[in-house]
């Protein structure tokens, strides 16, 4: 039988206090640096008490991660929210007006890219250690940070690694256990999560066995988490030969900053007089903002030349666009994306999902109809 | 029906048989010359309506005529910036609802979904993206927009300016969330820098005079705006069609010309005229002519007037033919404000402009924490004395139906009733009419039992 990857990812004990965040823009190295635990919220509850809380309209994966935050689950210390989207803008109030012990934090995260934002960006970064300080007590120094970006990267570096076996490689992974295991990446500790994935990719390495079948696809969405979901991509043939997803490549893309993004950090340091503290502060500033883009940023053209870019790197046949249900920024990216692709020919399908909500055998029927046609 | 209303209805069928550009700019260019918008301002019932109608036109008339650099705006920009820079702004939001009123929405918002726009997106913006497809509004030179209120704004901008070539002429204008000395120094930058480069790529330069004329006339509009608004804080009764809610266009689109100082001065002296027929009813002294201001219709008697009940009207309305606003009046419900109507900005100071439309834009309730938003609709709530509270929930509108419930409490603390209205206000098929009155004739039980109670 063709070697997978083991798909029985067991959840690790934490031992730290944790801090929930909720966009990859929220930089975990500070939350580590504070001494606490970085933990992704991922809405695992099914919304129901939350539902009184927000509009029936309204993004459904805020309505399971408010839900989680109503159980008190997660036994946080306190949430950083993200000034990422107007629902978000309503979660962090809802959280502070109904859940008054729980400490947040909104971090503002500004859509435009160049000094004025870096600043913008590096301000809020400081408040957000001021946050953290009062909540732990003690100060962070440059050290602790330095040493947690550290740690943040080779974690990144890890999962880009995880990431091109998954794209050559998709039967040796599947599916559904390359998106489990990116869940772990965001919620277990990074110190055993890496430990745990070298491993992994050390074994893949030594089992490269199973090509599989079918056209080269992208997927581009949100935050999809769906066991359901790529349960179904598992079923069919198709290799997932591009990705572009809130838990996917954003999270751990520009390790190292392109040449232009280099450029933008020099000219935000100045003439070099600034603390270590705040030269890493901005060092994380430049790198968030100039990571591959997220749909809610002011240039969507940029987004869309990353995608293009994608698919002809990756000589992809056709795009698979996935949204929650309610979530301006992506659904708006959808019509000028799909303008776009009509030039290059490329199809595309539009799905529509409600977080822990899908109707599996509707999307396979239509993911099915999909790939006949490219 | 009076003579304004038929001549209303005449241009809507008008443009509704012949809808394209052309005839919007030949219809507009028509009754925007000056005999035939004074003898059209003459069939009004009120000043207030005729100027807001009058100006209005001449601000959409300017945007089509071809003679000006015309820029697309969203709603909470300092529009002030587009004046001094003599461009003509465009809110496509805004004419976006107007295009419920004229019964093209059904039409534009087709053209949307054609195109992918989902029907689960706020209707203003679909609407305006369905008329910019149909090439209905005037082409932009420059796009601006910004992330208050929404984050369908900015998207759909941006896809404009993909359409009309001009990407290199779009700008968005990042608020910061919090309001500090820091955020108003990035936000100052970012203005004088926008307002730098759409200069340059006009061939000018800024030009600080034209800056400081128009934040005193912004000034002077806030001045006569914050009097309107003082004397609503006792009016009971209003001119024929006064709706506070029709004011978005002037309110924002025209702050820092000389019209909207002048349309807010005729509000104020018309209201104040009916504030002294109010007061001259409720002391019974006489000394004011009612008859004449009534046209015809019933005085209100003092008894009448003390039962009124005190309405806040938060977010927007629907822009078609509804029944919620004759419910309201057949009830003695009065809208005593809304939440558009507030002026929420300092004074700015003419010698620092982007400073001060920095602050002006960090000062929107709605930008931020819904704690400002809750602030500032408390503060109305005390100073208008009211009795409940209604909230239009337009579908597809997060930030605001988003923090709905937050409102609702808030007002609860005080005792204040708040009445959410599901609804949308450009598409009358995603509305209950019948769902509508039964919610409201509900609301106002409740109101009325309270107040006896
Ligand atoms: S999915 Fe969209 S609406 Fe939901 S939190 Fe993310 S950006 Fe916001
Ligand atoms: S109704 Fe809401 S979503 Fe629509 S344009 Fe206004 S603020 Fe944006």
């Amino acid at each position: 039988m063709d070697y997978r990857i083991d798909d029985n990812l067991k959840e690790t004990e934490i031992k730290k206090e944790k801090i929930g965040w909720l966009c990859t823009y929220a930089p975990e190295e500070i939350i580590i640096a504070a001494g606490y635990h970085p933990l992704r919220i991922t809405g695992k509850l099914k919304a129901f008490k939350s539902e009184g809380y927000f509009p029936i309209n309204f993004c459904p994966f805020i309505k399971a991660s408010m839900e989680d935050l109503l159980a008190s689950a997660l036994k946080l210390k306190g949430v950083i929210f993200t000034n990422s989207c107007d629902g978000m803008r309503r979660f962090y109030d809802s959280c502070r007006a109904y859940l008054p012990d729980l400490p947040a934090f909104m971090l503002d995260v500004p859509r435009n890219k160049n000094i004025i934002s870096i600043e913008h960006f590096t301000a809020s970064l400081k408040e957000m250690i001021i946050f953290l300080e009062e909540l732990s007590g003690k100060k962070i120094c440059s050290h602790e940070l330095e040493s947690a970006i550290g740690i943040c990267n080779e974690k990144r570096m890890l999962l880009k690694k995880l990431s091109n076996h998954f794209r050559n490689n998709q039967g040796s992974i599947g599916v559904k256990n390359y998106y489990k295991i990116l869940e772990k990446s965001m919620t277990d500790e990074p110190e055993a999560f890496i430990k745990y994935i070298k491993e992994r990719i050390k074994e893949l390495r030594s089992h490269l066995n199973s090509a599989s079948a079918g056209p080269a696809i992208m997927v581009i969405g949100n935050f999809i988490n769906e066991e359901r979901l790529w349960d179904i991509f598992d079923e069919i043939d198709c290799i997932i030969a591009s990705e572009d997803m809130c838990n996917s490549s954003r999270y751990f893309e520009n390790i190292k900053l392109s040449a232009g993004a280099e450029e933008v950090l020099d000219a935000a340091l100045g003439a070099g007089k600034e603390s270590p503290m705040a030269k890493l502060l901005t060092g994380i500033a430049v790198r968030q903002l100039y990571k591959p883009q997220c749909m809610r940023t002011a240039d969507m053209g940029t987004k869309i030349e990353e995608i293009i870019k994608s698919i002809t790197r990756n000589n992809i046949k056709g795009l698979i666009f996935i949204s929650q249900k309610f979530c301006d920024n992506t659904l708006l990216l959808y019509p000028l994306l799909r303008e776009k692709l009509a030039e290059t020919g490329i199809p595309s399908l539009f799905l529509e999902i409600e977080h822990n909500n899908i109707s599996a055998g509707q999307i396979k029927t239509r993911l099915q109809a999909f790939l006949e046609i490219i | 029906m009076g003579i304004a209303e038929k001549i209303k209805d005449g241009l809507k069928t008008n443009i509704q048989n012949n809808l394209n550009k052309k005839n919007i700019k030949k219809i507009l260019n028509i009754i925007s010359s000056e005999p035939l918008l004074s003898a059209y301002g003459a069939t009004f019932a009120s000043k207030s309506d005729k100027f807001l109608n009058i100006y209005s036109i001449k601000s959409l008339q300017k945007a089509y005529s071809s003679r000006y650099p015309v820029a697309y705006g969203s709603l909470f920009l300092p529009f002030e910036l587009f004046h001094a820079l003599g461009l003509a702004p465009f809110l496509p939001e805004v004419i976006g609802g107007f295009t419920g009123g004229l019964g093209l929405a059904d039409r534009t918002l087709k053209e949307a979904s054609s195109r992918w726009y989902t029907p689960d997106l706020c209707t203003f913006h679909r609407s305006a993206s369905g008329a910019v497809e149909m090439d209905l509004f005037p082409e932009p030179d420059f796009i601006i927009c910004t992330n208050i209120a929404c984050d369908a704004a900015q998207k759909t901008f941006y896809i404009d300016a993909g359409k009309f070539g001009i990407k290199d002429r779009f700008y968005l204008i990042d608020v910061p969330y919090k309001k500090n000395e820091g955020s108003i120094k990035l936000l100052a930058k970012q203005l004088e820098n926008i307002s730098a480069d759409i200069a340059a790529k006009m061939n000018k330069k800024i030009d600080m005079e034209k800056f400081a004329s128009v934040i005193d006339y912004s000034n002077k509009f806030r001045d006569w705006a914050l009097k309107a608004n003082g004397v609503r804080k006792k009016l009971l009764f209003y001119p024929k069609y006064f709706n506070g809610l029709n004011f978005i266009l002037p309110f924002h689109g025209l702050a820092g010309t000389k019209e909207a100082a002048d349309l807010y001065r005729n509000v104020y002296l018309e209201l104040n005229e009916f504030l002294k027929v109010q007061e001259s009813i409720f002391t019974n002294t006489g000394n004011y002519k009612p008859e004449k201001m009534f046209k015809g219709r019933k005085i209100p008697c003092v008894d009448n007037l003390k039962k009124s009940r005190k309405i806040l009207w938060m977010h927007l309305k629907p822009y078609y033919k509804n029944s919620i606003f004759t419910m309201l009046e057949e009830n003695n419900y009065k809208i005593v404000f809304e939440e558009i109507s507030n002026v929420y900005w300092p004074r700015l100071d003419p010698e620092k402009p982007f400073e001060s439309l920095a602050v002006k834009m960090l000062s929107n309730p709605l930008n931020g924490s819904i704690e400002n938003r809750v602030n500032a609709i408390l503060k109305m709530a005390l100073d208008y004395g009211i009795d409940g509270a209604v909230l239009f929930a337009h579908w597809g509108c997060r930030h605001s139906n988003g923090g709905a419930r937050i409102l609702k409490d808030s007002l609860k603390n005080i005792g204040i009733p708040l009445l959410i209205l599901d609804g949308d206000c450009l598409n009358k098929n995603n509305s209950s009419e019948g769902q509508i009155s039964t919610r409201l004739q509900g609301f106002i039980e409740i109101v009325d039992s309270r107040i006896q109670d």
